[in-house]
C-alpha cells in the first residue's frame, strides 16, 4: 500500500511536469512583450538578489540576468505592466536600469 | 566567469594641465584587426556606481577627481576595464563581438562542471543542494556518482562517504580551503555540517593542489559556506520528515559598512523517534538531538587588504543500539541492555589575512590559522572508547600571477595534533557479582609536529593549456620525512575538447579507532599489531576527456565525460574483520592495494530548464589481507549509476527533481557472506522525488526518499545475543589469550550495512529568505 502511494506521488510529480509546460505555451498572446535593460548588476550574490525578487513583480512572466553583460531580459504582460515599471522595480533592488532599444542591440 | 581583462593604458596628452575632464572612447574591434566606433554603448563608473552611455561617436566625457574604474558594455560584446587616474586625460576602450572569440557566455546556472580548472572538479551548487532534502553535507551527494555515501554500521548513524572506492578518510575536506574534520572529528564531520549552511561543495579527485598540506590521497571536498556579504539579513529553514527527523536553521548576514561584515548560523537538528523496522530489536537509527553554531566575520580594507575569521560550536548526543537503552550505561548493562551513547563536542576558531603586495594584487601573502578542540566519549554495549583532540595549524601562502602566463605560490605550514585516546571495557556492572574483575583501559595517545615547506607554479597558456606543478617537502615528528610531488595539466585543443591528466603522492596519520567507527558496534577482539605504522603512503594518478557537444537548449553546456583513476598504497593500515574467528586484526599492509576507477558522466538540457544527467562509475578495488591474499576490498560497492532529471518552470516558480540511483554489488567479508548466504550484497535501486514550489521570500519543499521502500532487512549478526559469547569472555582484557575457535557467526556484529536501514520516507521543508 505504501509503496502505491509513493508511485502514485512521483506519476503526479511527472503528469504536473507536462502540465505547466502545457500551461506555459497557451499563455502566448498579443500583450506579451520583451524588454532587455542593461544595469549596474555587478557581482553574484546580485544576480541571486534580483532573481529571488523580481519574479514576483506584477506582470513578469519570465526573465534572465546575464552578469556577463550586466543585463536582465523580462517577458512581461503588457495589460499588467510597463517598462517604467519594470525598470523601477530593478531600482528599488538597488541597481540603475537603462532600457537596451531592439534597434541598438540589433547593430 | 570569464576572463577578466585588466587592461590599464594611459593615453596621456601633451596638455595635462587641463586634465580634469576625462575623454573616453568606445571601439569595436573586429576579428580583422579593424576598430569602428561603437556609438551608443554603456559604460560603467565602479566607484559611483554610475551608468553613461556613449554618443553617436562612440565617446563620452566625464569629471575626474579621483581614480576611477569604467567598464565598457555592450549587449553580444565583451567588456574592457580601464582604471584611470586622476589627471588622465583620455583612454580607449576596445570591445570585440561575443562570437568573435567564441567565449563562453556565463548563464545564470552555474555549470556543474566548470571549463576552465585545470582540475576536473564537480561542483554541487545551493541549487544543487537544494535538490535533495540533504539535512547535513553528508547526505548532499546523492546526485553524485562519484561520492557513494554508506553507514559504518547499523548502531550510530555514522554516514561515511567513498571517493574513488575508498574511505572517505583519504579524502581531505576542506571548509574554504582550511582542513577541517581532521582525526577524531571525521567519522561525524559529515553529519555535522548542515547543508542549509552551504553554498556549494566541490569535489577534485585526486591529490590536487600541495598547498593545504599532504592529506588528499582520494581526492578533496571543498565547501563553502553562505557569505558575510550576502544581502540576506534573515533566512529560516525548518524540515521535518515522516522517520520523525526535524531540523531548523537560521542565518543572518549583517554589513555593517563598506569594510566589516558578518554571517551567524544557527542550526538545531535530531531526530527523536525510536524505530526498528526489522524487528531485530534494534533501532534502525539512533535519537540524536544535534546543535551547531558559527560566526564568521570580514573585514575589507580599501587596500585590498582582507580578514576573515570566526568559530564553530559543536554538540551532538546520540542514542542507538537496544529500543529499551538509555544514556545510563550502568543500567543498561545491569539488564544485559545493548546500548551506544556517543557524544561529540567541538569548538574551532579560525583566522585568516591576505594582504595585497602590489596595487592589482597580482602578489600577495596570506595567512591562515586555525584551532580546533574536539571530544568524543562513547559506549558501545561494555566497550568504553574516550578521545580528545587538540589541533592547530597555520599556513602561510605567498602567490605572485607573474603576468597572465606564469604564477608561483610558496610557503610553509604547521600543524600540531595532540591526541588522547583509549578504549576500554566495563565488567564491573555487566557482572557485578564479579567483585574481583579489573576493568581494562588501554592508551593510544599520540602528539605529532609536522611543518612542512611547498612551491607550486602554474603556466596558462590563454584558455588552452594549463599545467599546474608543485612539491611538498614535510617532516614529522613521527614519520620523519616525507616529500610529495603532484602535478595536473589541462588542454584543450579545440572548444569541443578538454584533457586533463594528474598524479601524486599524499600521505596521512592513520586513526585506527575513528576512521572504523563500525568495529565498536561488533563484540570482537581487537588485536593491534606491536609494530603497527600510522603513516599511510599512496600515489594516485588519473586522467579526464571531456567532450561539449553541439546540441541542447541555447545557453546550456551539453558534455559527455570519462574519467579513469588509480590509486596504488605503498603503505597502509589494513583492519581485517575476516583474519580469524572473533578478532578484527590491525596490521601494516604487506602486499598490494590499489583501486582503478572508471567514470562517465553525460548532461544535457533537451529544453530550456530542463536538465538531464545520468552518471556510471566502477570501481575495482584490492587489497592484500593476511591468510588471504590479493582479494576485492570488502564492503565497496563495484558501480553506482545514477539518473536526474530536473524541470523547472519560467522563474524556477516550480521545480520537479527526480533521481534514479542503481547501487552495485559490495564483497561481504566472508562471516557476513555466510550468515546471509551470499556472496555479494545484492544490487539495488534508489529513487527519489522532490517538488519544490517558490513564492516571494518562500520556498516550500515536499519530497520523498527510497520510494521503492528498498531495505536491508538483516544488518546485524547476533542481534539477539549481543554480549555472548565474546561477552562472558572477561578477565583478560585486549592481549589476553584470546579464544580463537570461537565461531564468528555467534559473535554480533552490526558492521555490515550495504543498503538503506529504513524504508520509504516523506518529507517537507520550507526556506525563508529576507533579502536587505
Amino acid at each position: 500500500m505504501k509503496r502505491f502511494l509513493f508511485l502514485t506521488l512521483t506519476l503526479l510529480l511527472m503528469a504536473g511536469t507536462a502540465a505547466f509546460a502545457q500551461d506555459k505555451k497557451q499563455k502566448k498572446n498579443a500583450d506579451i512583450q520583451e524588454v532587455t535593460f542593461v544595469t549596474t548588476i555587478d557581482c553574484k550574490n546580485c544576480v541571486k538578489k534580483v532573481e529571488a525578487n523580481l519574479p514576483y513583480e506584477k506582470g513578469i512572466k519570465d526573465m534572465k540576468v546575464n552578469l556577463d553583460d550586466r543585463t536582465v531580459w523580462i517577458k512581461y504582460d503588457a495589460s499588467k505592466t510597463d517598462k517604467e515599471k519594470l525598470a523601477a522595480a530593478i531600482v528599488k533592488l538597488g541597481y540603475e536600469a537603462e532600457e537596451v532599444k531592439p534597434e541598438e542591440a540589433k547593430k | 566567469m570569464k576572463r577578466f581583462l585588466f587592461i590599464s593604458l594611459f593615453f596621456l596628452t601633451a596638455v595635462a594641465a587641463t586634465a580634469q575632464t576625462f575623454h573616453g572612447y568606445v571601439y569595436y574591434q573586429k576579428p580583422n584587426g579593424g576598430t569602428e566606433p561603437l556609438p551608443f554603448a554603456q559604460v560603467y563608473h565602479m566607484e559611483r556606481e554610475k551608468l553613461i552611455e556613449t554618443d553617436a561617436n562612440g565617446e563620452f566625457t566625464l569629471k575626474l577627481s579621483a581614480r576611477a574604474t569604467l567598464i565598457a558594455t555592450y549587449v553580444g560584446y565583451t567588456r574592457d576595464t580601464v582604471v584611470v587616474e586622476p589627471g588622465t586625460a583620455e583612454a580607449k576602450f576596445y570591445l570585440s563581438g561575443e562570437n568573435d572569440l567564441d567565449a563562453s557566455k556565463v548563464v545564470a546556472q552555474q555549470s556543474t562542471m566548470p571549463k576552465l580548472k585545470s582540475i576536473k572538479t564537480e561542483v554541487i551548487t545551493a541549487a544543487g543542494l537544494c535538490k535533495m532534502a540533504c539535512c547535513a553535507l553528508a547526505e548532499s551527494f546523492e546526485n553524485s556518482a562519484s561520492v557513494t555515501v554508506g553507514f559504518s554500521d547499523a548502531v550510530t548513524g555514522a554516514r561515511q562517504i567513498k571517493l574513488l572506492g575508498l574511505s572517505g578518510t583519504y579524502t581531505q575536506m576542506l571548509d574554504e580551503n582550511r582542513p577541517v574534520m581532521r582525526g577524531i572529528a571525521s567519522p561525524f564531520g559529515m553529519s555535522f555540517v548542515p547543508g542549509q549552511w552551504l553554498e556549494s561543495i566541490q569535489i577534485a579527485k585526486g591529490p590536487s593542489s600541495v598547498i593545504n598540506g599532504l592529506e588528499a590521497i582520494t581526492g578533496q571536498i571543498n565547501m563553502e559556506h553562505r557569505k558575510p556579504t550576502d544581502e540576506t539579513p534573515l533566512f529560516v529553514q525548518v524540515y521535518g520528515s515522516s522517520d520523525a527527523m526535524f531540523e531548523a536553521n537560521i542565518a543572518s548576514a549583517i554589513q555593517f559598512n563598506e569594510k566589516w561584515s558578518m554571517i551567524n548560523m544557527a542550526h538545531v537538528g535530531g531526530t527523536a523517534s525510536k524505530m526498528d523496522h526489522n524487528k531485530d530489536g534494534f533501532r534502525d537509527e539512533p535519537a540524536d538531538l544535534n546543535l551547531n553554531f558559527t560566526s564568521r566575520w570580514l573585514y575589507y580594507a580599501p587596500s585590498g587588504m582582507q580578514i576573515r575569521f570566526g568559530g564553530r560550536f559543536l554538540y551532538d548526543d546520540r542514542l542507538g543500539g537496544q529500543m529499551n537503552a538509555t544514556k545510563d550505561n550502568t543500567f543498561n548493562l545491569q539488564n544485559k541492555i545493548w546500548g551506544s551513547n556517543i557524544k561529540n563536542r567541538g569548538i574551532d576558531g579560525y583566522f585568516k589575512i591576505g594582504v595585497p603586495l602590489a596595487e592589482d594584487n597580482h602578489a600577495n601573502i596570506a595567512l591562515v590559522t586555525d584551532f580546533n578542540h574536539h571530544d568524543f566519549n562513547a559506549f558501545f554495549g561494555n566497550r568504553l572508547f574516550d578521545a580528545r583532540q587538540n589541533s592547530a595549524f597555520a599556513n602561510l601562502i605567498y602567490q605572485n600571477e607573474i603576468n597572465e602566463t606564469h604564477k608561483i605560490e610558496f610557503g610553509a605550514t604547521w600543524q600540531f595534533d595532540d591526541l588522547t585516546q583509549g578504549y576500554g571495557y566495563d565488567y564491573h556492572s555487566l557482572f557485578p557479582q564479579l567483585e574481583y574483575l579489573s576493568d581494562p583501559w588501554l592508551d593510544f595517545s599520540r602528539k605529532e609536529h609536522a611543518i612542512s615547506g611547498f612551491g607550486e607554479y602554474t603556466l596558462t597558456l590563454e584558455d588552452k593549456f594549463t599545467f599546474v606543478g608543485g612539491v611538498n617537502l614535510q617532516y614529522s615528528t613521527l614519520h620523519g620525512w616525507l616529500f610529495a610531488p603532484r602535478a595536473n595539466v589541462r588542454w584543450a585543443p579545440a572548444d569541443w575538447v578538454t584533457l586533463r591528466a594528474l598524479g601524486g603522492r599524499g600521505y596521512r596519520t592513520a586513526n585506527i579507532f575513528t576512521d572504523n567507527l563500525g568495529i565498536f558496534s561488533t563484540g570482537k577482539y581487537f588485536s593491534i599489531s606491536d609494530d603497527l605504522n600510522l603513516l599511510e603512503d599512496a600515489w594516485t594518478w588519473g586522467g579526464n576527456v571531456t567532450f561539449y557537444l553541439p546540441f541542447g537548449a541555447e545557453d546550456t553546456e551539453t558534455y559527455l565525460s570519462f574519467d579513469y583513476f588509480h590509486n596504488n598504497f605503498n603503505k597502509q593500515v589494513i583492519v581485517d574483520p575476516e583474519i580469524a574467528g572473533p578478532v578484527i586484526c590491525f596490521y601494516n599492509l604487506d602486499g598490494k592495494s590499489y583501486t582503478n576507477t572508471y567514470q562517465v558522466d553525460f548532461s544535457v538540457n533537451p529544453l530550456e530548464r530542463f536538465n538531464i544527467t545520468a552518471t556510471f562509475r566502477y570501481t575495482d578495488a584490492k587489497v592484500t589481507l593476511q591468510n588471504q591474499g590479493l582479494v576485492e576490498r570488502p564492503m565497496t560497492s563495484r558501480y553506482k549509476g545514477v539518473l536526474n532529471m530536473q524541470y523547472a518552470t519560467a522563474m524556477n516558480k516550480w521545480t520537479f527533481d527526480f533521481t534514479a540511483q542503481l547501487n552495485g554489488p559490495m564483497r561481504l567479508p566472508k562471516y557476513a557472506a555466510e550468515a546471509w548466504s551470499m556472496e555479494t550484497s545484492p544490487v539495488y535501486p534508489m529513487l527519489y522525488a522532490q517538488i519544490t514550489r517558490k513564492f516571494k521570500g518562500i520556498d516550500v519543499y515536499i519530497g520523498a526518499e527510497n520510494i521503492l521502500g528498498y531495505r536491508q532487512h538483516h544488518a546485524i549478526i547476533n542481534a539477539d545475543n549481543p554480549f555472548g559469547p565474546t561477552g562472558q569472555y572477561y578477565g583478560y582484557g585486549e592481549g589476553g589469550s584470546h579464544d580463537m575457535t570461537l565461531d564468528p557467526l555467534g559473535v554480533f556484529d552490526a558492521s555490515n550495512v550495504w543498503g538503506p536501514l529504513m524504508g520509504p520516507k516523506f518529507y517537507l521543508g520550507l526556506r525563508y529568505t529576507l533579502w536587505k
